[in-house]
């Protein structure tokens, strides 16, 4: 193992990744990233790949915004097909209270320049003429959300960053840090490393990696579960989302069903369990919304963890004044995937430039949580 | 094909039952499946795979995916162990099937 380096990144998913290549990017090639297992085999690898800028908070509009016109790139700049599809997100609103919240985020959406629309269910069943829209009361539709292969996003990352003089360390945990002068000396179970930044890109176990510094942050590892069906020929199929009975479906490019849902009594842990209820739960809601696929068969389900954040947002930036060199970026709630190419680039400029240039991350650092200045995202499943 | 006389087994003569294949009406028997029925009329390719590919009867003991057919407009249905029902609209599967 290398005994120094400028940076160490804790984790290899999508942030990890992101932040890896955009530092090599930026010049700085004295990188090692510590991965405990393999490449996306925490939660980036149970993601349903969903990529939405259609959100309640304008910071998450405007990094998910940055995202997309950095996905729109990828296949070129990384040199990857990764499987991006733009095929939009159709969002239903099934009372009153919701017509009025998306009326809200529509127009603050519209305002940082993003193509949305509060739709009737009439044009919400154009757009998915399979769709039941019975109870539906509007939807909102933005056509360049989209979805993209969160493994191969995070491979195409990696692949970019190695090239630029990153060390991948796959099958090393880190065990504990310690300061060290100005650096870290970071204490894997392969050995030491002594770095000057080191950005916490952990997800659910980013309580832990902060904890070797002594600082306790509110974030929290939650399961979701997920599923997929047998593959169809493709169709024009949006992510479908509805908060009311939390579901979200899209058809993948591979033509699979992926579809979540959320359940609000799902304790914190760290489990990834399936379980038969979610099986049950979920198809019910399935074959509501979509009558015509009550045939179609599942191949498979799984579960991965959310790492969730007070607000919902994540917590980027220097860990505390103290530790200007410790990064988080963490607390992403289930929306790490979408937002990885906006905040990789923003925490590289953090470190190589003093400040991110590109997207404002001003209102999302740890002193909002500190002092309990902080606006909820409401548009989670 | 089918066989008639076996040294241990014994076939009743079952019951003639009409089906549908791609719109044409062809008859099995009571008990087939419609694998069968269609192995019987001399039909061996179920379905065309979205790379062109024809794929017919193989494992017969609904494992493979080899044989899924649209029945009654349902796409990736596992003829091989679906029983055959009076009626019933088999159609060759074209790609990954759709319930258009």
């Amino acid at each position: 193992m290398k005994a120094a380096a400028d940076v160490g990144i804790i984790g290899g998913g999508i942030i990890g990744s992101a932040i890896g290549y955009y530092l090599t990017k930026m010049g700085l090639k004295d990188i090692v990233l510590f991965e405990k297992d393999y490449l996306t085999s925490g939660c980036t690898g149970r993601c349903g790949g969903g990529i939405r800028q259609q959100w309640s908070t304008s910071d998450n509009v405007k990094l998910a915004k940055r995202s997309v016109e950095l996905f729109e790139k990828y296949e070129d700049e990384l040199d990857f097909d990764f499987e991006y599809i733009q095929q939009g997100y159709l969002i239903l609103a099934f009372t009153d209270d919701e017509v009025r919240d998306f009326k809200k985020n529509v127009a603050m959406q519209k305002k940082h320049g993003l193509k949305v629309d509060l739709i009737s269910p009439r044009q919400a069943k154009k757009i998915v003429p399979f769709l039941n829209t019975n109870d539906v009361l509007a939807a909102t539709y933005c056509p360049t959300d989209g979805l993209a292969n969160p493994f191969l996003t995070t491979f195409g990352y990696a692949e970019r960053a190695s090239e630029g003089g990153m060390t991948i360390l796959r099958k090393t945990r880190v065990n504990s840090i310690e300061r060290k002068g100005g650096s870290y000396r970071i204490r894997t179970d392969k050995g030491d490393c002594t770095v000057k930044y080191i950005v916490n890109a952990a997800g659910p176990w980013a309580q832990e990696a902060a904890k070797m510094i002594g600082y306790d942050i509110p974030v929290e590892p939650e399961r979701h579960q997920i599923l997929v069906t047998e593959p169809l020929e493709r169709m024009v199929c949006p992510m479908v989302v509805d908060f009311y009975h939390g579901f979200y479906g899209s058809q993948e490019k591979r033509g699979g069903f992926v579809m979540g849902e959320s359940d609000p009594s799902e304790p914190v842990s760290y489990k990834t369990s399936s379980h038969w209820k979610f099986v049950e739960s979920i198809s019910k809601k399935f074959t509501y919304l979509f009558p015509r696929f009550s045939n179609v068969k599942i191949l498979r389900q799984w579960a991965g963890s959310y790492c969730v954040s007070p607000d919902a947002q994540p917590i980027l930036g220097p860990i505390s004044a103290d530790d200007p060199n410790y990064f988080l970026a963490v607390g992403y709630s289930g929306h790490g995937f979408m937002l990885a190419p906006a905040t990789g680039e923003a925490i590289a400029e953090w470190i190589v430039k003093g400040k991110p240039l590109t997207t404002d991350i001003s209102h999302l650092t740890m002193e909002r949580i500190e002092k309990g200045d902080y606006s909820q995202e409401y548009n989670v499943v | 094909m089918r066989i008639a006389k076996h040294p241990i087994l014994d076939f009743k003569k079952q019951k003639r039952i009409p089906f549908y294949y791609n719109g044409e009406k062809i008859f099995g028997m009571t008990g087939d499946t419609i694998a069968s029925a269609l192995h019987d009329n001399g039909i061996m390719v179920y379905r065309v795979t979205d790379k062109s590919r024809k794929r017919g009867f193989f494992c017969a003991i609904g494992k493979c995916s080899s044989c899924m057919m649209k029945v009654d407009g349902i796409p990736n249905i596992k003829t091989c162990v679906t029983e055959l029902k009076a009626g019933m609209h088999i159609e060759c599967q074209k790609g990954k099937g759709s319930y258009k």
